[in-house]
């Protein structure tokens, strides 16, 4: 794993001085981000074991509002569920303005490409307004799918859902579109 | 002579799975043939059961208006139909119509989304290759959107010159 990976942030960090509580202090941070994990819907009925193996690929993470949280084509390595704030879901297009697909809030779940061959972003994702999210290590987490077809199963089950969502997003656009044509 | 379990191995959709569930997906199965123009289901109506198409051609189809529907989806063979039968609230969102003689393999849905439910081997694998097909259905569905939408931009463009105050004087 890189070193500039966003994940390795969610490592508590020693101080260079060694204190003996640096990884202690830690632990409610992580419990309570366990517990911010366990509250969203997204992941209700999920056992015990998978919501601790979501927690330990996870960490909270802000936008600003503009701000571009992953762009069709990227690497597609992670997933995020939205606490506060709104982000756009868009279909970016050669010389022209990107198509909103779809706006999403809180609670509800950003990037699916994580989960699939080729893991590329499909979509642009984009804060519409200051955001704060819940980011998780889909690689990680797709191991460890594989590995665990218990985890595998919930997770693949609502990133389906999610997949859902999208096409018949796409789908009422496109409905939309002939609809409208003269 | 083919055996169903053989025409359900053969399925580039099962590709890799275990003869166990193989097994099990035979055993929810059955062939069927439609004519061609026949509706094999409707937008609104249960979804229980999903098709892999052996030979012919199908279409998914959308309604815009009563008298107007939209092409969504031609699918072939090897092409899985249907998967409203894995979400609730477990009803089609379009219609789905032969459009040449087809002959496909009927699984009965409702049956394997709870044997998926209780052995998450076979759930894992299915979700996995359904997944698949969403992700290649929803890249179809945003390049005919990119199209319908360039199409009306350029309907527009040239509509302008009537519709500006500069003209109509």
């Amino acid at each position: 794993m890189s070193a500039h990976s966003p994940w390795n942030n969610t490592r508590p960090r020693v101080r260079k001085s060694g204190r003996p509580d640096a990884t202690r202090s830690a632990a409610p941070v992580l419990e309570a981000l366990k517990a911010l994990i366990a509250a969203q819907p997204f992941f209700k009925g999920m056992k015990e074991e998978h919501l601790q193996t979501l927690a330990d690929s996870a960490m909270e993470i802000q936008f600003t509002a503009g701000q571009v949280i992953f762009r069709e084509g990227d690497l597609a390595n992670r997933f995020y569920l939205i606490e506060r704030g709104k982000v756009a879901v868009e279909l970016e297009r050669r010389d022209d303005e990107p198509i909103l697909l779809q706006a999403l809030g809180p609670g509800q779940e950003v990037g699916w490409s994580w989960i699939l061959p080729p893991y590329h972003e499909q979509f642009t994702a984009r804060a519409l307004e200051a955001t704060a999210a819940i980011y998780f290590h889909g690689t990680q987490l797709r191991e460890q799918c594989e590995a665990n077809h218990d985890l595998g199963y919930e997770l693949m089950n609502r990133m389906a859902v999610v997949m859902l969502h999208r096409i018949q997003a796409a789908r009422c656009q496109l409905l939309a579109c002939h609809a409208k044509r003269p | 002579m083919k055996t169903l379990y053989d025409i359900v191995a053969e399925q580039a959709f099962f590709h890799d799975l275990s003869a166990e569930h193989l097994r099990q997906l035979a055993d929810n199965a059955m062939e069927t043939w439609f004519e061609s123009d026949e509706l094999i289901f409707r937008d609104g109506d249960l979804a229980n059961r999903f098709y892999l198409i052996v030979e012919g051609k199908v279409t998914l189809e959308s309604s815009v208006s009563n008298a107007q529907t939209v092409l969504l989806q031609t699918l072939g063979p090897g092409d899985l139909l249907g998967w409203s039968w894995l979400f609730s609230p477990y009803v089609w969102l379009v219609h789905a119509r032969a459009v040449e003689p087809t002959h496909a393999i009927f699984f009965y849905g409702t049956r394997l989304l709870s044997a998926c439910e209780a052995d998450h081997d076979l759930g894992y694998e299915m979700f996995k290759r359904i997944s698949e097909v969403m992700m290649h259905r929803l890249q179809s569905t945003r390049g005919k959107l990119n199209m319908a939408i360039a199409a009306r931009t350029v309907g527009r463009q040239a509509r302008q010159p009537e519709t500006t105050p500069a003209n109509k004087e």
